[in-house]
């Protein structure tokens, strides 16, 4: 009997659809249908793991891209001479592992049908939807910062061409000519992402172009690892970075792609080059599907990760409403594989079980010196909680020698997540 | 609940009897279900964390291969116990419990560990 016989039997039967969440044996026996769309470190881990747990499952990834540009070590691109190819990941590991991957745009999705549409003529069936589409930039929420816009200031937090763009102006960059950044206020992709980006820039400019400085304008007062990023900014970078917060007038209300300028509320800058982090929203796939709330990102239960607001699909990664888990490539490669095995149980009629998650983020603020943030989560209850006891950042005022070994780790870290994600 | 609703579920109940006694739950899918129960159980779940740094081959981070049970459960609970620990691990390590700790321990173990 195939699941869409059984549906049928159940209507028939005069059941809803909650009647499917029950216990259901014979559900095993169907080939289920298991559609990710992303294949980013959330979608390429939840096939990766289906592969493993449900062999016998039909799993289909559907990626816009035959190659994975990665964001983590991406801010390294920009300040050291690491390669944007170091970056890039295929998906022939998970074809090995029996994964359709089909490199094409997920159109549209219908949570009822439950079919995603990946051209005019062809539609594909789902059991369980597994939706990791990253982030989407929210266009127009800052004023004049639209999608020609960054072109001019380009915001490279999507890896790839972007990444390049900005480089490609710093090396443009005249000595003595400020560099500007521009940092929204939360939630968005990979918290202390642009602290990151701002020391790899500063760095850039103390070795390349030692009389410029970097200005970082923030919408915020504090921020991820505030404390270590200032510390090692006051020993690194005490003429090439300055950050000013919120209070400060830090706030950038409008740019000018056209004059090249940016405004705050009481200043107006024009540099060469500027670097604009936009506000951001899930992927807008998740808008179509129907999973994302009026905040832009998507609620979900955390025990299985699936969508508070359709049954049957999951939503993991950066798009995700999943605080106190920040939107990190860790995060989302973990999620993806609590999901896959949430998912894994639910089509063979077990239910999903809680666990207990973990986070780690290191940042660079030299290129052989990183500091780290580390959590621990409990989606006992279907809620997800930080373990109290747990987590919390590198020491202030350590030796060298602690921050090169956290640089270690981090590189480390990269390779094991990425073969572990990719194959 | 409505009359059609108990008879509804009555209705499922019975579908699934019939299925479970008539023979087209196979034997094939109970085992098939019970390693699908066994591949996600709590100590397969808890060692996802794990994997995303420590691997076969990864340096930095320590790879978890060659250690048994004793070993692994001895250092967990000493990151745990060291209030001044500054590691990721430190810092990691005091969310776990003794109980979930152990499951680790043996999930990893290189003889008799799942993995």
């Amino acid at each position: 009997m195939t699941q869409l016989d059984r549906r049928f039997l159940l209507k028939a039967m005069g059941l809803g659809t909650a009647s499917l969440a029950l216990p259901t044996p014979a559900f095993a026996r169907a080939k289920a249908r298991i559609v990710i769309i992303g294949g980013g470190f959330g979608g390429a881990s939840a096939a990766q793991t289906l592969a493993t747990v449900l062999p016998s499952s039909n799993i289909t990834l559907i990626d816009a891209n035959a190659t994975y540009t990665a964001c983590p070590f991406s801010n390294l691109v920009l300040g050291t001479d690491r390669a944007l190819s170091a970056q890039q990941f295929g998906y022939d590991g998970l074809r090995r592992l029996g994964v359709t991957v089909l490199n094409t745009l997920a159109l549209d999705v219908d949570p009822v049908a439950q079919t995603v549409t990946v051209s005019d003529a062809e539609t594909i069936g789902y059991d369980r939807l597994i939706l990791s589409p990253g982030i989407d930039m929210r266009w127009n929420a800052l004023e004049g910062y639209d999608e020609a816009a960054a072109q001019i200031f380009p915001h490279a937090w999507k890896a790839g061409p972007q990444t390049l763009l900005l480089r490609q102006k710093l090396d443009a960059l005249e000595d003595g000519q400020p560099v500007i950044m521009s940092v929204p206020t939360a939630p968005f992709r990979c918290p202390p992402g642009p602290y990151e980006r701002a020391s790899m820039i500063a760095h850039y400019l103390k070795t390349r172009k030692p009389r410029s400085k970097l200005i970082v304008l923030d919408a915020k007062d504090s921020f991820s690892k505030k404390a270590l990023f200032q510390e090692a900014w006051d020993e690194h970078y005490p003429d090439h970075l300055e950050w000013r917060g919120a209070s400060d007038d830090g706030t950038v209300s409008r740019v000018d792609a056209a004059t090249e300028t940016i405004e705050t509320d009481f200043e107006s800058f024009d540099a060469s080059v500027i670097n604009i982090i936009p506000p951001q929203k899930a992927g807008s796939i998740a808008d179509r599907a129907g999973v994302s709330d009026g905040t832009g990102w998507c609620p979900i239960d955390p025990l299985a990760f699936e969508s508070t607001q359709q049954a049957n699909i999951h939503v993991i990664g950066d798009a995700t409403i999943a605080a106190p888990m920040p939107k990190s490539a860790f995060s989302a490669n973990l999620q993806a594989k609590v999901c896959a095995m949430g998912v894994a149980r639910l089509v063979s009629g077990l239910e999903p079980q809680a666990t207990i998650l973990s986070n780690t983020c290191y940042s660079f603020t030299t290129p052989d010196e990183a500091i780290s943030i580390a959590g621990v989560y409990s989606n006992e209850n279907n809620i997800l909680m930080s373990v109290s006891e747990a987590g919390g950042v590198s020491s202030l005022s350590a030796v060298k020698s602690i921050r090169n070994q956290e640089a270690d780790q981090a590189r480390s870290w990269f390779e094991t997540i990425t073969s572990e994600t990719f194959g | 609940m409505s009359k059609s609703h108990s008879l509804g579920a009555a209705l499922l109940l019975a579908f699934l009897g019939l299925a479970a006694c008539g023979g087209s739950v196979t034997d094939h899918d109970d085992v098939k279900n019970t390693s699908i129960a066994q591949l996600t159980n709590r100590s397969a779940s808890l060692a996802l964390a794990c994997a995303g740094c420590h691997s076969e081959t990864s340096t930095a981070v320590v790879s978890l291969k060659g250690y048994g049970a004793e070993a692994l459960r001895d250092s967990l609970l000493r990151y745990r116990a060291e209030t001044d620990g500054i590691t990721v691990m430190h810092r990691l390590a005091r969310g776990y419990s003794d109980d979930d700790i152990e499951l680790l321990a043996n999930y990893f173990d290189q003889d008799k560990g799942e993995r």
